[in-house]
């Protein structure tokens, strides 16, 4: 159900997904597919641990970061869909 | 004559729960259009009970899964495999929106293949964040951020638009939901959610023919 494709991603990359994620509130669960569901922390140690969930949400925050940093972001919000 | 509308609604656990009670608003959306509908819910979300009815239904009709899944299975009750790539020619005519996870990578393309005329779903995990609000899930303003655009699939066909503007207009309600946090004040503590409306938003496809409609 997640991803299983071995990613190689620098330990600053992974503190600034951490850091992302510890903006989760205490009372949010984040549901992952059909991993389950999971707190703030949970979630972090799984990005610490790089485990399948890990690598997933891993997978889906640096495309997050790249479409901020690439400009896609200010782009969607700029679409005007009336 | 409206299409029949056809949906697969298991409830075993919460996201299956949430899954289930939000899908509700479409379904009253189907009834008000004059669909029959074929709710397919609880224990009745079984592969026999959809493949079964789904093949004895050649006609034109919108189905709407509702589960766990990965590249080439939907689940249905309990976790169990409810629809596979060996049964992709079950959806030979109709018009597919799949909450499920990763299905639109395998289980969309086959079904495409064998002849549906089109399939909305994801590539990835389908991942949503809500507040554990298992008694009411449609109260649950976290959630709302991810499931009322992923409701706006079925909204918009049982409108009659087609597949690619109903999958357009799902993803616009991402966007909408992205801007206003980003923009406005209401809804900005919702910035941790941004990332994963964006990927949900990213990941949701239209295959098959784009300007079918139900």
């Amino acid at each position: 159900m997640t991803t299983n494709t071995p990613m190689e991603v620098s330990e600053e990359l992974k503190q600034l997904v951490i850091a992302r994620l510890d903006m989760i509130p205490n009372h949010v669960r984040v549901s992952v597919g059909s991993e389950g569901d999971f707190t703030r922390a949970e979630l972090i140690a799984r990005v610490q641990s790089e485990d399948s969930v890990g690598r997933e949400v891993m997978r889906s925050q640096l495309e997050f970061l790249r479409a901020m940093s690439g400009g896609r972001l200010l782009d969607e919000v700029n679409t005007n869909d009336a | 004559m409206p299409s029949p509308f056809l949906v697969t609604r298991p409830e075993y656990e919460l996201v299956t729960r949430y899954f289930y009670r939000w899908a509700e608003p479409v379904i009253e959306e189907a009834t008000r259009k004059g669909c029959e509908i074929i709710d397919l819910d609880h224990d009745k979300a079984n592969h026999d009970r959809l493949v079964g009815t789904l093949r004895k239904k050649p006609t034109k009709m919108l189905v709407m899964l509702n589960g766990h899944g990965n590249k080439t299975t939907i689940a249905g009750d309990g976790h169990k495999a409810m629809v596979d790539v060996a049964d992709a020619d079950c959806f030979k005519g109709k018009i597919v929106y799949a909450r499920a996870c990763e299905s639109a990578a395998e289980l969309g393309p086959a079904a495409v293949l064998k002849g549906a005329v089109a399939y909305i779903g994801y590539d990835i995990p389908f991942t949503f964040l809500h507040e554990g609000k298992s008694a009411t899930p449609l109260e649950d303003e976290t959630a709302a951020l991810f499931l009322e655009p992923s409701n706006a699939v079925c909204d918009a066909l049982l409108k009659g638009h087609s597949a690619g503007e109903a999958n357009a207009r799902s993803r616009a309600k991402y966007r909408h939901n992205i801007q206003q946090i980003l923009i406005s004040d209401a809804k900005g503590e919702y910035s941790y959610a941004l990332s994963f409306l964006f990927d949900d938003m990213e990941h949701q496809l239209c295959l098959g023919n784009q300007d079918a409609r139900v």
